[in-house]
């Protein structure tokens, strides 16, 4: 089940333009993702593999302090909550979220893209996972 | 899906998003903030909410650790009506789900006439209305309404509910301060280090017997590998998993996985675990995560073994030729060459062999000699391709002089058969 907030729908809320930029952005993270997988998230922030955003950087520190599941996403979501974001920037915001949650989970390049593809909308997401299945599989963003 | 969380946060923090942040008119006076947060919050009042945190989550610590009698000596000590009052939800066990409710009807929270209806489920389910915690203004309007208030009542709630959910007090404190932003992040840990790291002991060891140990340290340099494996397990198998471990097992996953903070969650989780579980229990742990690691490892192509990567990086040329040259070798000359050489060389030298060479060789030794080399061989680390060269090379020179008669005059050639004279020379002219 999805709940609906007005105000978060507000907020959420983007230009076409907008979002098509979303694409790059999740391509960025789905890479991310595959270093991830072969170096392992310590040694990447060790290099400074997640300096990108503030986000990105404190939420891979939590998930190495051993925070992950419904604490870590509780936690994840105060940040988010609290932020002054809005449109685009708060989207993307809740995209590197998903993206942390996804890699304290273990999940696959595949199955991340797959929970990251969504936030572009029902059109954009489509195009995305088409280009996945036509890659044979790996994400081709 | 993070959406779901974000609602219900939006819903409980209606009123402040709405009244503190309104719009996009807030973005200038937030300039160059990395994270600027809707509680603006001088530094004065953020320190003393940081306080209240720090307070609250050694109190939940206080709990844990020794028990309903420190958490009740802390209520009594504890001067803040509201911070008491969090306590004592704690102590009296309530459902995570009635904390905010608790707070409103306490008088901590005041409702306001926001949009209740604005938060529902997008599906129809009537059961499943939006959050149980409703759609309420915190405004601290019991103390004095401002807004250092309101983010400390938040703090509270997200503190009080994750503790009766059994979460570790290092993420209880890292939900309070969530309200303060990233800005102090960094002092937070450096707190949290300085008190739980200083409780830190080195337990005596529980070794249940197992594979365990071995397995992790043949994965030790494969740091993807592991992680994933820590991040598939989740904190409770992975503490179960490694209660019976010897302490270096341990390590090796604190330091491939977790930050120094996070090392020490993962003791803590271990000595519940040790205390918890019968060793059966610890002992199907154990075996459960070595199944894990394996199928990590089958689903990840780039993830290699150290055994594989090794592989990859021996020269399939001099395999052949040490192979080629042990089959073609007198009997007696192979014999005689073996026999004398030191059991860890020829240990090396089968780790570059072909099967059938193995069988030769062994074919041609005592059962006692073949023994030591067997023992030789399992305590051998891979050697690399240079090493692998050198030992070669070693060899090819013994075989020739145990071919060379001992009168030898120069200039005459040896009695060799002319594909082991020529798998010598490529093995002695290799670089």
């Amino acid at each position: 089940m999805i709940l609906w907030n007005a105000q978060l729908t507000r907020r959420l809320a983007c230009t076409d333009e907008e979002r098509s930029t979303l694409i790059a952005f999740i391509g960025d993270l789905v890479s991310l993702c595959g270093k991830v997988k072969s170096e392992g998230l310590k040694s990447l922030a060790e290099s400074g593999g997640f300096s990108r955003t503030p986000m990105l950087e404190y939420g891979v520190r939590m998930i190495l302090e051993g925070i992950s599941g419904e604490t870590l996403e509780e936690i994840l979501a105060i940040y988010l909550t609290t932020s002054n974001f809005e449109s685009v920037e708060f989207l993307k915001q809740c995209i590197t979220t998903e993206a942390l949650l996804s890699l304290a989970s273990g999940d696959s390049c595949d199955i991340f893209l797959r929970k990251l593809a969504p936030y572009c909308g029902a059109h954009l997401a489509t195009e995305l996972l088409e280009s996945l299945s036509q890659g044979g599989g790996r994400a081709s963003v | 899906m993070i959406v779901n969380t974000l609602c219900r946060l939006h819903t409980s923090l209606a009123g402040e998003v709405e009244h503190i942040s309104p719009g996009k008119d807030r973005k200038p006076e937030t300039r160059g903030e990395p994270w600027p947060t809707l509680f603006r919050l001088s530094p004065r009042r953020a320190g003393s909410c940081l306080e209240t945190a720090k307070r609250f989550t050694l109190a939940v610590d206080g709990y844990r650790n020794q028990g309903k009698d420190q958490l009740l000596l802390a209520i009594r000590e504890e001067r803040r009506r509201i911070v008491k009052f969090s306590l004592s939800l704690l102590a009296s066990s309530v459902s995570p789900d009635s904390v905010f409710q608790a707070f409103v009807t306490a008088g901590f929270i005041a409702g306001t006439s926001s949009s209740a209806s604005e938060t529902t489920p997008k599906t129809t389910s009537s059961a499943a209305a939006a959050s149980p915690q409703g759609s309420v203004r915190a405004s601290g309007a019991a103390e004095s309404g401002q807004p250092q208030n309101d983010c400390e009542t938040f703090m509270l709630i997200s503190g009080t509910q994750l503790a009766l959910k059994n979460a570790h007090p290092i993420a209880v404190m890292r939900a309070m301060t969530a309200y303060l932003g990233f800005s102090v992040f960094n002092d937070t840990e450096a707190w949290l280090v300085q008190k739980f790291g200083a409780k830190r002991r080195d337990d005596d060891e529980l070794i249940i017997p197992g594979d365990l140990p071995d397995t992790i340290f043949s994965f030790s340099d494969n740091t993807g590998l592991i992680d994933l494996a820590v991040r598939l397990a989740g904190m409770q198998l992975l503490s179960a998993a490694l209660a019976g471990c010897p302490r270096e097992t341990i390590t090796v996953i604190e330091e491939a996985a977790f930050s120094p903070l996070g090392a020490i969650v993962v003791d803590e989780e271990l000595r519940n675990a040790r205390s918890r579980h019968a060793s059966e229990e610890l002992s199907d742990a154990q075996d459960a995560f070595p199944v894990l690691m394996g199928s990590v490892k089958d689903l990840s192509p780039r993830l290699e073994t150290e055994e594989e990567r090794w592989k990859g990086s021996v020269n399939t040329e001099l395999v052949s030729e040490i192979s080629q040259l042990i089959l073609e070798l007198d009997n007696r000359v192979l014999k005689s060459v073996v026999s004398n050489l030191d059991t860890r060389l020829v240990a090396s030298l089968i780790q570059a062999m072909e099967p059938i060479a193995h069988d030769r060789l062994f074919s041609c030794v005592a059962s006692s000699k073949g023994k030591k080399i067997l023992d030789a061989l399992e305590a051998s680390a891979p050697l690399g391709e240079n090493e692998l060269t050198r030992k070669a090379q070693i060899f090819a020179q013994k075989v020739l002089s145990e071919i060379a008669p001992r009168n030898k005059t120069l200039g005459k050639s040896l009695p060799l058969p002319a594909k082991v004279r020529q798998l010598l020379t490529a093995i002695l002219s290799r670089e």
